[in-house]
């Protein structure tokens, strides 16, 4: 389940229309490819979490 | 030495190595379909990882995802989601899979739904999807290798040649030494693609941009378009993000090639591992690949085959023996999808087809030679495929996992059980509608409303066995007992005490 909202995150409408900032900017890099890598990050978390909590 | 004659060195030396992995693989194997096709069940998580990510990443993303991004632009970074699926569903229903081919010794992913449905129909239905559509598979690396050796060699190896030399190659290890070939091959090639695309993609960043902050920033200022949803051509609408995210990840994990990797694992742990961590290798190898596509369209505009850009951009600008290096890298990502589809689709040919139809009863040596002359026949095929025909790679293995995903809804029946299960009927009429609507949705209409025709096809394929699976016979009781049970046994230990 975590697993699943998470997911949605790095889905539309967020990808289109929240993450989708062509001018907003993290240390050189485009919002949209750093929030979405830090979505994909937090999914390869839950996964590994889970392997450890044997789910 | 002259650049092209390094680069095509590297390339010819990196290929004698597969074929003496080879001949080694073929000294260790015994005449059993087990050890020829599974690697005899007993593979272990770094092998297993290895292939299943380099099985993965092939020419599409290697080669494809930086014609992607070059064109598209930053929409394909919608890559990261199906790559994090494909972790997801490996680590749910791989264990799945794995303790039915164990406890039931099926090899093809045909033998377990013939056998959970009870139907030699749904046997051939699957193993003819599974085929047709890992054909268009074979193009896509085969089309890659050409792509490959033609920008190495400066245009003096054609692309027909190239892709015949690669072809040839690849059928010839995997016939001496079968899935263990291939999976030794996989462990070279697994490495060596990912440390090759990454070296080559922050080489040319810093050489010409003078960093990756330095290239966002270029892109930024030359190409703004590429930076914006749904891209420059308006290609990455909501509804075509969600269908590529579910064909690139269901749909090409239900392909043969990968759906055998599960049976071939040592234990069900050893695929929970994998699926949490595979995601890791296959998510940050697309970073690189933005990096190039993106770099590209500002270094290199108006390329009349995008999915060239990295082998172009390296040829320009890197040194001859790193271009060497990176490009027999590319050759490894090619190869070793091609060499997974090569023998999936020989064990699907040999045993669904072969064995149980022509001819039964034949010993395990006669099955092994057939499967060898099987891999040649399919070489021919996907060599006609890949000369006569051109598409962007992306779009070919689009197409080719829209064709397994319509497997989904039978291969979910058997893994899950289910108050009421899907019959057989129910699963063979979702079939026959889910391949109808995907012509329909990607031939003639293509993409109705923005949604991938893909996932029209897997909607419309899953209402319909749902409906046809309530009014008609069930699997009967011994079989249900047998294979759900089966699954209770090793996926829920609690409840079955």
């Amino acid at each position: 389940m975590v697993f699943l909202v998470v997911f949605l995150l790095a889905m539309p409408p967020f990808t289109h229309a929240v993450w989708d900032r062509p001018d907003t900017w993290i240390m050189g890099v485009p919002l949209f490819f750093v929030i979405l890598f830090v979505v994909y990050s937090a999914l390869i978390g839950v996964l590994v979490w889970s392997l450890r909590k044997g789910v | 030495m002259e650049p092209w004659v390094v680069a095509t060195s590297l390339i010819f030396i990196y290929l004698l190595v597969t074929i003496i992995l080879g001949v080694i693989a073929n000294k260790r194997m015994t005449v059993d379909m087990e050890d020829f096709l599974l690697y005899g069940r007993k593979a272990g998580f770094i092998v297993l990882y290895l292939t299943v990510v380099a099985t993965f990443h092939s020419a599409f993303a290697f080669l494809g995802s930086g014609g992607f991004f070059y064109s598209h632009g930053i929409g394909f970074w919608a890559a990261g989601t199906w790559t994090l699926l494909v972790g997801a569903i490996t680590y749910v229903l791989g264990p799945r899979i794995w303790a039915l081919g164990k406890a039931h010794r099926y090899i093809t992913p045909a033998d377990m739904l013939a056998d959970f449905y009870e139907s030699e129909a749904v046997r051939i239905a699957v193993a003819i999807v599974s085929v047709v559509f890992t054909i268009l598979y074979i193009q896509v690396q085969a089309q890659g290798l050409g792509y490959i050796i033609n920008v190495a060699s400066g245009d003096r190896i054609t692309f027909e040649i190239g892709t015949l030399i690669l072809l040839v190659v690849a059928a010839a290890y995997l016939m001496a030494g079968g899935l263990r070939a291939v999976y030794w091959t996989d462990v070279i090639q697994g490495i060596w693609m990912y440390v090759a695309v990454w070296v080559g993609a922050m080489y040319l960043a810093y050489d010409l941009f003078g960093g990756p902050m330095q290239l966002w920033a270029e892109v930024r200022a030359q190409r703004p378009d590429l930076l914006s949803l749904p891209g420059p051509q308006g290609f990455f609408t909501p509804g075509m993000w969600i269908g590529m995210t579910i064909t690139l990840s269901f749909g090409i994990i239900f392909q043969p090639h990968m759906m055998m990797r599960y049976y071939t694992a040592v234990d069900a742990k050893t695929l929970k591992l994998l699926g949490a961590t595979t995601p890791i290798y296959l998510m940050t190898l697309y970073v690189p690949a933005a990096l190039v596509g993106l770099g590209g369209a500002v270094a290199m505009p108006g390329l009349e085959v995008p999915d060239r850009i990295f082998p172009e951009l390296l040829f320009a600008h890197a040194p001859p023996i790193l271009t060497g290096v990176i490009l027999a890298g590319a050759t490894a990502a090619a190869m070793s999808t091609l060499d997974s589809i090569l023998h999936a689709n020989m064990s699907v040919l040999t045993r669904d087809i072969y064995q149980r139809y022509v001819a039964p009863d034949r010993g395990q040596r006669h099955y092994l030679w057939v499967g060898r002359a099987i891999v040649a026949a399919l070489l021919v095929v996907g060599y006609l495929l890949s000369v006569r025909t051109f598409d962007f790679l992306v779009v070919l293995v689009t197409l080719s996992g829209s064709g397994a995903l319509q497997l989904m809804p039978a291969i979910v029946g058997v893994c899950f059980p289910m108050r009421r299960t899907l019959t057989r009927t129910g699963v063979l009429a979702g079939l026959l509608v889910g391949l109808a609507v995907l012509y329909v949705t990607l031939v003639v209409t293509p993409h109705p409303f923005g949604l991938h025709g893909g996932v029209w096809a897997l909607l419309l394929n899953t209402a319909v066995a749902v409906v046809v699976s309530a009014v008609t016979e069930e699997p009967t009781e011994e079989t249900l007992n047998r294979i759900h049970g089966e699954l209770e046994r090793q996926i829920y230990p609690e409840i079955s005490r």
